[in-house]
Parts: C-alpha cells; sequence; structure tokens
C-alpha cells in the first residue's frame, strides 16, 4: 500500500481565498472524541472517521479508525458503513494512509491533535469537525462540532452525540 | 379478484407499460455500495407481482450479463435458476462501477410460439405450451414485454379484448380490422442494475447510441435520500421526450397502496427523481413513438428497466 502525505489530503482553496490566517491558535487544536459504554449482547468497537468541512464543504481528512491489520486489508470491507465519510472522501482514498489510518479505539475518551499541516492550512471562516461512527452490528451516528477560524476568536465547542458517539470536544490546547 | 380484473381492463385500454400488468422484471442486488477489495455481491433475478419478492417466474440464468468497470465481460459465479426466481453472485475483483443486465430479449419470437386468442396469456407468463414452472425457465425469449413482442386491443361487444401476437398472425387474424384496434410494439427493453466497489467509475455507463439507454447525469450508485437524481432517457442515442417514468419503491407487499412516483421525462429528456426515502427502487421509464406495422398505425415502445438502491445521508 502507498502511502500518502497529509498535505496531499488537505483543503484545496480558491487560490483568491488562500489569506491564511496561519494563527497559533489555530495550529493547537484537538478534538476529544468519547465511545460510549454501550449495553448490547455483541459489541464491536466502533469504525470512526474525523474530518473538517470549510467553507466551500471540502473535505480535509483528520482520522480513521478501522480494523487495519486485519488480512488482506479485509478491514476495508466495512468503510462504506461511515457512508458519509465514504462518499465525500473515504472512497477517494487509498488506505492505509500513514498519520490519517488508525486502529479502532475502545470504550472512552479519546484525544485528537488536529496537525499542524491541516491547521496551518485553515483561512477565516466557517468550519465544522465532523466525527462519524459505525458500528459492526450496531448503529452510526455524525456528530457535527461547527468552528470559526478568526484572528481573535476562541475556539471552544462541545457536542454531545445521542448513541454511538458520546461527547465531542473541539478546543485549543496549550 | 375484482380489481385485479379492472386493472387488466384499465391495462388494456391504456396499452401501457408493463408497470399496468404489475409483473415486474427485476435484478436485485444485496449491496450497491462496497468498500476494500475482493468483496462479492449476491444477486435474484425474477418477474413478480411485488417488489422485490420472488413469487412469480424466475429471470433466466443465461439472461444475465455483467461488465465490469473496465467494460470487459464478467462471469457469473454460484448461479442457480430456481422456480420462481434465479440466483447468482459477483466477485468484484476490480474497484469501480459493475452493470448487472438482462441479454436484450432475442426479437419475435417464431409464429408457432404466439398466443393466437384475445385474452390469452399474461404479460410474462410461460409462452403457450411452454413448460409449466420448468426450471430455468423464462427462457431468453421470455415475451415479457421483449423485444418484438406485439400486444394490440381492441373492442368487441362493448368490452375491450387484448390480443398478443406476432406481424405474421397480426395479418393472418385479421384483429387489425377490429374496431378500435390499437397496436404496440415493443421496440427494446433494457433491465439493469449497478453496483460499485470503492469509487464510482463511469466508463461502463457511457451510452453506446443504440436502443434504449440511459445518460446517468447521477451516478446510479451514488443516490441518497432527499436528494435529487437526474437521468437522462435516449433511445438511439437520442433524448426522449416526454416519455413515462414509474418509481416504485420496494416492499409494496407491506402497504395498501403501492405508492408508485409518475413522472415524465422533460425536453431534454430528462427526469429528475428525488428519492423520499432510503431504500431499494424499482424504476421504469417507457419512450413511445408512432409507427406503421404492415400498414396498421402502431406505437412503438423502448423500456428501460432499473433497480436502485438510495442509501441514508
Amino acid at each position: 500500500m502507498t502511502t500518502h502525505s497529509l498535505s496531499r489530503l488537505a483543503v484545496r482553496f480558491a487560490p483568491g481565498l488562500a489569506c491564511t490566517v496561519a494563527t497559533s491558535v489555530a495550529s493547537q487544536l484537538a478534538a476529544t472524541v468519547e465511545i460510549p459504554q454501550l449495553d448490547v449482547s455483541e459489541y464491536h468497537r466502533p469504525y470512526v472517521a474525523l474530518w473538517i468541512e470549510g467553507p466551500d464543504r471540502a473535505v480535509t481528512n483528520v482520522g480513521v479508525w478501522y480494523d487495519v491489520d486485519m488480512r488482506n486489508d479485509e478491514g476495508e470491507t466495512w468503510l462504506k458503513d461511515l457512508r458519509q465519510w465514504w462518499r465525500k472522501s473515504g472512497r477517494e482514498l487509498d488506505l492505509p494512509i500513514d498519520g490519517l489510518s488508525g486502529p479502532t479505539r475502545p470504550v472512552g475518551v479519546h484525544e485528537v491533535k488536529i496537525p499542524a499541516a491541516i491547521t496551518d492550512k485553515l483561512a477565516e471562516g466557517e468550519y465544522a469537525l465532523f466525527v462519524e461512527a459505525a458500528r459492526e452490528v450496531g448503529g452510526r451516528e455524525v456528530v457535527r462540532v461547527p468552528f470559526t477560524i478568526s484572528k481573535n476568536g476562541k475556539i471552544d465547542v462541545t457536542v454531545k452525540g445521542e448513541r454511538e458517539l458520546g461527547t465531542i470536544t473541539l478546543r485549543q490546547v496549550k | 379478484m375484482k380489481s385485479h380484473r379492472h386493472l387488466l381492463a384499465v391495462a388494456g385500454l391504456l396499452l401501457g407499460s408493463s408497470a399496468v400488468y404489475a409483473h415486474r422484471v427485476w435484478v436485485l442486488p444485496s449491496m450497491t455500495v462496497l468498500s476494500g477489495t475482493d468483496q462479492w455481491v449476491s444477486f435474484e433475478a425474477a418477474v413478480s407481482n411485488n417488489l422485490f419478492f420472488p413469487n412469480h417466474r424466475p429471470v433466466s440464468i443465461e439472461s444475465i450479463e455483467v461488465r465490469g468497470p473496465d467494460g470487459a465481460p464478467v462471469q457469473i459465479e454460484n448461479a442457480v435458476g430456481g422456480q420462481v426466481r434465479s440466483s447468482f453472485e459477483l466477485h468484484l475483483e476490480k474497484q469501480g462501477t459493475y452493470v448487472i443486465s438482462l441479454k436484450p430479449s432475442t426479437g419475435r419470437r417464431p409464429s408457432g410460439g404466439s398466443a393466437p386468442a384475445a385474452m390469452a396469456q399474461k404479460a410474462g407468463g410461460p409462452p403457450a405450451g411452454g413448460q409449466k414452472g420448468a426450471p430455468g425457465g423464462g427462457s431468453p425469449k421470455m415475451g415479457f414485454g421483449g423485444e418484438g413482442s406485439l400486444f394490440g386491443s381492441y373492442e368487441e361487444d362493448g368490452k375491450v379484448q387484448r390480443w398478443r401476437g406476432t406481424p405474421e398472425s397480426l395479418i393472418a387474424e385479421g384483429v387489425a380490422k377490429k374496431p378500435g384496434f390499437k397496436l404496440r410494439e415493443t421496440g427494446g427493453r433494457r433491465v439493469v442494475t449497478f453496483v460499485t466497489c470503492g469509487k464510482p467509475s463511469t466508463e461502463v455507463l457511457k451510452p453506446e447510441g443504440k436502443g434504449v439507454e440511459i445518460d446517468f447525469l447521477t451516478h446510479p450508485n451514488d443516490l441518497f435520500v432527499g436528494e435529487a437524481a437526474k437521468f437522462r432517457l435516449l433511445v438511439d442515442g437520442k433524448p426522449a421526450l416526454n416519455a413515462e417514468v414509474t418509481v416504485v419503491k420496494g416492499d409494496d407487499r407491506y402497504r395498501d397502496e403501492a405508492g408508485d412516483i409518475n413522472l415524465r421525462t422533460d425536453a431534454n429528456g430528462v427526469v429528475e427523481v428525488k428519492w423520499p426515502e432510503t431504500g431499494r427502487y424499482w424504476f421504469e421509464a417507457t419512450a413511445s413513438s408512432p409507427g406503421t406495422l404492415h400498414g396498421v398505425p402502431s406505437e412503438k415502445s423502448f423500456t428501460y428497466i432499473a433497480t436502485f438502491e438510495v442509501l441514508p445521508n
């Protein structure tokens, strides 16, 4: 499998819009993703995709957690169940991708640092972090975490999932 | 079955598409959108009264053909021709979109096999004198609105009579001289479905300018609830204007009313379908053009039938 640099995945802005703020603020963004404990008889860790959509709705991938280590890339079979991500981006990618693909995570709160390679390219504007989870023999949920990149604005957003995802936060970290 | 008879009478009056006969032909994939490599999809193919439950006739397994993302033929696997449905599987070894279709019907059936009598046959029924429920039945000459089939209607004793036959029997039986005789000729029919592994591709979807086709302005494996899909109906490469389109969601057996969505193609031959719900849909578009056969005015119809899956957003 080929590996790709993250820059290839970075959002492509129209040249005229590329007035990057390059805030040190934005370069220290981190999300937390809570995978909730579920009372079900058959539990499999969810597949999870995280991505950022900008004003032009272009997709910048942040991460995808799936069964990366299965034989013959068999884990990719269920990537399509991350339906929204699969449509918007997943099906265009040649996985696994270094720095993007990762194994599934257990129940608990997981911190995800948004790489500077991504945040450095975010111009001022309205964005949203999307977190989509899909679980084998379980449900699917997409949580949208809106945020604004501005010169002085602080980012501290909390959104609660309802079923497959718990609390999602996005904030600046020191 | 009073209402059913009523429907048949209406069918005769309308000289309509196969939809009004309620026998619908379909090829149904178990999944349409897949990821990963080395994937398999299973299919059922049947002519049925309900979508998508096999309860009438199978579609001949020999009539199935598949083209892969590069346009090359792909072998079906584990094929079974059953009593009420055929089934098979497809190994998706390439990334992209596959087209699964029935071979075009093999033209007009031999005169001897035609049903001479009015009201003799239901569309989709076995050929006259055919073996009832022969395994793998519904031969390539399925006689289900296939290419070259002739349908007629006329009035006798105040009732609408239906007739079905061939160009030879049309003249030989003299039905064309009956009062109010109307003739419909099926010029061609396609029955298709689509599956995609990985990124949807378009190479295999390109219209060839022959027969009835759809120019997919929206990819057939990229259909989502609440969104409008645009398809352009073509006959011999030309947009078919004002063609009748019927869209029916599966599981009609659990609804009192099937809830058909009736649409027409616009001045560019384009129909826009806004999917009200997720699920599997049966789609039929029928273009008609007036013509004559042995001097008898006829309406020639071209029908495109597809099965689509509409996903949650």
